[in-house]
């Protein structure tokens, strides 16, 4: 089992570095760094990244094609695996809708998108010329004036199982946002269907775990801490996730209804044990060590721990390092 | 050159803060760019390595950062 870190660059960049510095220190993997407009530039935070660390790969942690042109994201790519070869994977999703919808942009067509932008950036860093006339990119002879130094992994961000399917038929690896067991067992069989479609080995694909994780040796703070992401998730879920959990669908509704009228503490604190259960990975260091075993077991072969990671960031970081990442890495 | 290594109790304790503490807004990247630099090459143990860090500090908690040096005995440098 591989293990990744996920940052969102909201502070000094300088922070970042440091915190991905100590996770390169503590046996993590991988650090994946989000890419939203409004946040630090991703690939300026990963620069920093690379220059100060020497074997933690870096993930951009999800970039999407309507932000940044694929051709865009290839140059991006390449320059970034100039400074750090062999160090650097590119996850790619639809995006997030109201960040996007935010500046103007709309997501369209995000099966195609996602697919025609794999085969572009692919055939860039390749070093190949591409001449591509797709429903929604048009690339007339396009090339990179340099050559890329080392191969790229492309993971997708998936969550239904179109794009779940299409990840398992193009991408080198999956980005799934999600924190339970049963939802990775599902994932992984749509996985699989596109795996058979590119008759390729499912052992091929990175069938990474993108989790909110918070870890304490105090259980219920770690819990509490977990409240805020998941009370966001549960507001966003649609109702067959929610069913497939258990989850009280009034109780669900509400959450939103608080969330949307700005009353966010009222919002946390009706976050129930099983939404927790359901949409995160939460406890004492013993409790999560059980899930990423779950996890596991269910076909995941890379478990990021993303926001919040722990009541205090740092603190949950050297209990992970300690205590979890050596338990897998051992076997 | 100083031989003289810092206790990583106290190394810890700065970067807890500087980690997780407000005011990572403040720090001038300069300063920044040099801790980064004594981090990465991990030698946040020496004398200035940890100088690194606890000028870092003085822009988030100028109090705690007082209170590690005098605990290690070390000087502001003027």
């Amino acid at each position: 089992m591989k293990f990744g870190v996920e940052f969102v660059p909201r502070e000094p960049f300088w922070r970042a570095v440091l915190y991905t510095v100590e996770a390169e220190r503590l046996g993590f993997d991988y650090v994946w760094v989000t890419d939203h407009y409004n946040n630090r530039n991703v690939f300026t935070t990963l620069t920093a990244t690379a220059i100060h660390t020497k074997s933690i790969k870096l993930g951009i942690g999800v970039t999407n094609p309507y932000i940044r042109h694929p051709a865009a994201t290839a140059s991006a790519t390449a320059s970034l695996a100039e400074i750090a070869p062999d160090r650097v994977a590119l996850g790619i999703g639809a995006g997030d809708r109201a960040t996007l919808e935010g500046i103007g942009i709309g997501i369209v067509k995000p099966l195609s998108a996602i697919k025609e932008s794999v085969y572009i950036i692919r055939e860039l860093l390749a070093g190949k010329p591409v001449s591509f006339d797709g429903s929604i990119f048009k690339v007339k002879s396009a090339s990179l004036n340099f050559k890329c130094r080392s191969y790229i992994p492309i993971y997708i961000g998936a969550q239904g199982p179109q794009m779940l399917s299409l990840a398992g038929e193009i991408g080198d690896g999956v980005l799934i946002n999600a924190s339970h067991p049963e939802d990775f067992k599902y994932a992984v069989e749509y996985v699989r269907k596109g795996v058979e479609k590119s008759s390729r080995d499912i052992k091929s694909i990175d069938i990474a775990a993108y989790t909110a994780f918070s870890v304490a040796e105090d259980e219920a703070k770690a819990i509490a801490a977990s409240k805020q992401v998941v009370a966001f998730i549960v507001a966003g879920s649609p109702e067959a996730v929610l069913e497939r959990h258990g989850i009280n669908l009034e109780s669900a509704s509400r959450i939103r209804e608080l969330i949307v009228s700005g009353r966010f503490d009222e919002a946390f604190n009706s976050v129930t044990m099983d939404m927790i259960d359901a949409f995160s990975v939460s406890g004492s260091p013993s409790s999560v060590a059980k899930r990423v075993e779950e996890c596991l077991k269910a076909g995941v072969t890379q478990f990021v721990v993303g926001s919040p990671i722990g009541p205090q960031p740092y603190e949950a970081m050297k209990i992970i390092g300690s205590k979890i990442i050596p338990t897998f890495k051992a076997g | 050159m100083s031989r003289c290594r810092i206790s990583k109790k106290y190394i810890d304790e700065a970067l807890s803060i500087i980690l997780q503490g407000k005011g990572a807004s403040k720090v001038p990247s300069d300063k920044a760019l040099n801790l980064l630099r004594y981090a990465s090459e991990g030698k946040l143990s020496s004398i200035p390595g940890f100088r690194s860090l606890i000028e870092v500090l003085e822009f988030m908690d100028p109090e705690k950062a007082r209170d590690i040096m005098s605990k290690c005995n070390l000087r502001r440098e003027v």
